[in-house]
């Protein structure tokens, strides 16, 4: 009888450890992605922060093109929106880049615009962003990723279920076209 | 010059024993079994460091012929100071050298290549000689160790490049390759689906590829064919110029960064310490010296 005891006391013991383990896990990843997501909305912000300044260049050499500038207005208004959560964020800025992406082709036929600093500056300064919005979603999934497997998987499931942990969202883009970054070709 | 090293005295021992014991039994000094057996066994020695002396001679040849061919330089012997890294097979053992040096420029990106030669402990007082071929390309500006794998390398390569394997989302890439970095996200930054695709198509069976600092290593255990290298060549370019451009933008501003301070820094020294030829006067200890006239020593100055 003491040995089942024994028996039986190591194995609690050594469930409560695993237990403890899974548990802690699942919170470091909840807030790598919690952290990563943090790092796409930094440099979403800074897109955001770029359009305006575009908007009234653009303006300055093509007042007549309304519709375009005012759906780019539009959608950045749509994508800095606070509340959001991530799928509703990814679509949000698949609509901005592709009315960015109809700006952009409309610079062709302005070559005084084309031709102008400030909008190669924000072209540049907007590609950039959009190679490090890429990278930051490639990391913020593969985290999401980890943790949702975390989730699902058992035994882990069953620690998950028991203190509510729940699988994020990815970030990804939907229009093959929208995998492109705004780029003028000359 | 070829170094003279324990294994060239073991060979010439092995050669001068076989020569004794060919004398002794022409002139009946050694017979019967023990004779027999203790002359096969100096010509076994001897065979095997006549075979590693000539091995080594053709290699060396075939990488020199190499560099010839394309326009490369060619050393025997290198420095050291190039073999630098924080990790195996790097700073581990003795008698550490570079050999077989080769120097150029492969596909517009400035390589060498060479074999790195150490010896090791195996026990007590017994050490082995151990070779590595490196083959290394430039990169723009430094960035962090990160170390790629082949799950196909010996395990004592394994063993000993520790760390946790980073999962990326190809599965097929997850079972080719492990990948070990302290910084996970910038390990994911650099190896994006362009690098994965360029690393599953030109896999070479354990050969294992290190970024660090200003380089990017290709790295095996042995001696490799001369044949192999354009392989290792285009495998070590292809992934300097595949990092991402996001990547080498902010590895580049911190470089730049680091260089400004750094400048500021020298800018701001004191004058005694700019000075050339201050390593060899007095005035690197800046005792008995006031070379800014101010009536306060050099060497008083720091400390205030």
């Amino acid at each position: 009888m003491e040995w089942f005891l024994i028996a039986l006391l190591v194995i609690v013991v050594i469930a409560g450890l695993w237990a403890v383990g899974a548990y802690n896990g699942l919170v470091r990843l909840r807030n790598l992605v919690q952290e990563a997501w943090h790092q796409i909305d930094t440099e979403l912000q800074r897109r955001h922060d770029l359009i305006p300044n575009l908007v009234e260049t653009v303006k300055g050499y093509a007042k007549h093109e309304r519709e375009t500038l005012e759906a780019v207005t539009a959608a950045r208004t749509a994508a800095v929106a606070p509340g959001s959560s991530p799928a509703e964020q990814a679509q949000q800025e698949n609509i901005l880049t592709q009315a960015l992406g109809k700006l952009f082709a409309l610079a062709e036929a302005y070559p005084d615009l084309k031709a102008n600093t400030n909008f190669l500056q924000l072209q540049t300064e907007l590609t950039n962003t959009e190679d490090r919005v890429a990278a930051g979603r490639r990391f913020y999934n593969a985290n999401v990723r980890d943790l949702n497997t975390r989730v699902e998987t058992f035994p882990t499931s069953i620690i998950a279920n028991m203190f509510k942990f729940v699988k994020a969202e990815y970030f990804e883009t939907e229009d093959p076209a929208a995998r492109q970054a705004p780029n003028v070709q000359f | 010059m070829h170094r003279f090293s324990r294994r060239n005295l073991l060979g010439w021992i092995a050669g001068a024993a076989s020569l004794v014991i060919f004398l002794g039994f022409q002139f009946g000094i050694f017979n019967g079994v023990w004779g027999v057996v203790a002359f096969a066994a100096a010509i076994a020695v001897g065979a095997w460091w006549l075979w590693e002396q000539w091995d080594q001679l053709r290699h060396r040849q075939r990488v020199e012929r190499f560099a010839a061919q394309h326009g490369w330089t060619y050393s025997e012997v290198g420095p050291l100071a190039l073999a630098r890294g924080s990790g195996f097979p790097f700073g581990v053992g003795t008698d550490r050298r570079v050999a077989n040096l080769i120097e150029g420029v492969y596909s517009d990106t400035r390589c060498i290549s060479y074999d790195y030669v150490f010896k090791y402990k195996v026990a007590d007082e017994r050490s082995a000689v151990q070779v590595f071929t490196v083959t290394q390309a430039s990169l723009p500006v430094p960035f962090p160790r990160l170390d790629l794998i082949p799950e196909d390398a010996g395990s004592r390569m394994l063993g000993a490049i520790t760390g946790s394997d980073i999962d990326l989302e190809s599965a097929e890439f997850n079972r080719a390759w492990r990948v070990l970095c302290s910084d996970r996200r910038y390990a994911v930054d650099v190896v994006d689906p362009r690098m994965m695709q360029l690393l599953l198509s030109h896999r070479m069976p354990g050969v294992a590829i290190r970024i660090e600092g200003d380089r990017v290593l290709a790295w095996s255990a042995g001696r490799a064919d001369v044949a192999d290298l354009r392989r290792r060549l285009d495998v070590v370019v292809g992934v300097a110029k595949r990092i991402p451009a996001h990547v080498v933008r902010t590895y580049t501003d911190a470089e730049t960064r680091r260089r400004a301070e750094q400048d500021k820094r020298e800018a701001n020294a004191p004058t005694w310490a700019k000075t050339p030829g201050v390593l060899n006067s007095r005035r690197y200890t800046g005792i008995g010296v006031d070379a800014d006239g101010d009536g306060v020593e050099d060497w008083e100055q720091r400390s205030r």
